[in-house]
């Protein structure tokens, strides 16, 4: 397999737990720290998609009215895939608790979490996010 | 990028893979959507469960049948992001048809796919299709949303 292991995907995990961390902490400069210009993001409520550090910073924004510093935005399950320049991450994370419904749930929710990067400059740089949870209709 | 040349032919190569998937979901051909996925193919799809692992062409054969004639498919605004042999790309997708039981859809909504090139072949390893929640207390699917 060409497929990089070890530094590369350390490198990654590094940044998306540095990223975790920021979130839970409510840090919006930490959370834009590794992301690129033109960003774009899928996330959970609405618009549809979100372009540019701009939008992408409001839809952070957002989520702080629900979601309260130190609760969970934790990653369950992590898998980095990376090459030379281009790498994704595919995880399962979990929300807590106010989120969304209203009352806090015990233990929050899960959501799916598919993140892209490039490396640019020696360094690797988020470029694309999709938040979700599945529809019920 | 370290390598401008094979990153472009990679991209052409990606666009090929994504219409070739996308002409199999309107023609309603599990064998062709299938053929483009790892085997360790990880899904995240549009209705529950969170997630799946493998082919599931029952699954697919499934929702085929709930359509009346050709599925509308649309992709539009695709982003292809590709190294050498590791890529993603990102769109928005314009679903129209009939149903039926009668109704007829017309839903916008997201996907992302992740490719790893295995060999000389393209290979989707990911699949992430949503639709945005609301926020009104409901947690109701927003499929009336447009781009």
């Amino acid at each position: 397999m060409m497929r990089q292991t070890g530094t590369t995907e350390s490198q990654i995990k590094a940044l998306i737990e540095a990223w975790t961390d920021a979130v839970r902490r409510h840090d919006l400069p930490a959370i834009l720290a590794h992301h690129e210009q033109d960003i774009v993001m899928f996330d959970v409520p609405p618009p549809l998609r979100s372009r540019g550090m701009d939008e992408y910073g409001k839809t952070w924004d957002l989520f702080f009215k629900y979601h309260k510093p130190l609760q969970a935005f934790d990653i369950e399950e992590l898998e980095i895939t990376a090459g030379e320049d281009v790498a994704f991450a595919v995880a399962i994370m979990r929300c807590g608790s106010a989120t969304f419904s209203g009352p806090p749930e015990q233990g929050g929710f899960l959501f799916r979490l598919t993140i892209g990067l490039r490396k640019i400059d020696g360094a690797w740089r988020i470029t694309h996010e999709h938040h979700s949870v599945p529809a019920d209709d | 990028m370290a390598n401008q040349t094979p990153t472009t032919s990679a991209e052409t190569e990606i666009r090929l893979i994504v219409d070739s998937w996308a002409q199999a979901m309107r023609a309603k051909d599990a064998a062709g959507v299938i053929a483009h996925q790892a085997r360790d193919f990880v899904q995240f799809d549009l209705a529950p469960p969170l997630q799946t692992v493998g082919a599931h062409p029952e699954g697919l054969q499934g929702w085929f049948a709930t359509w009346r004639g050709q599925i509308g498919y649309e992709i539009t605004d695709l982003h292809v992001i590709a190294g050498d042999d590791i890529a993603f790309c990102h769109a928005l997708i314009h679903l129209t048809g009939s149903r039926t039981d009668g109704s007829e859809s017309d839903v916008w909504f997201r996907n992302t796919l992740c490719l790893r090139k295995t060999g000389d072949v393209w290979e989707i390893a990911h699949g992430h299709e949503s639709v945005p929640m609301h926020m009104d207390g409901s947690f109701r699917a927003a499929i009336d949303l447009k781009p």
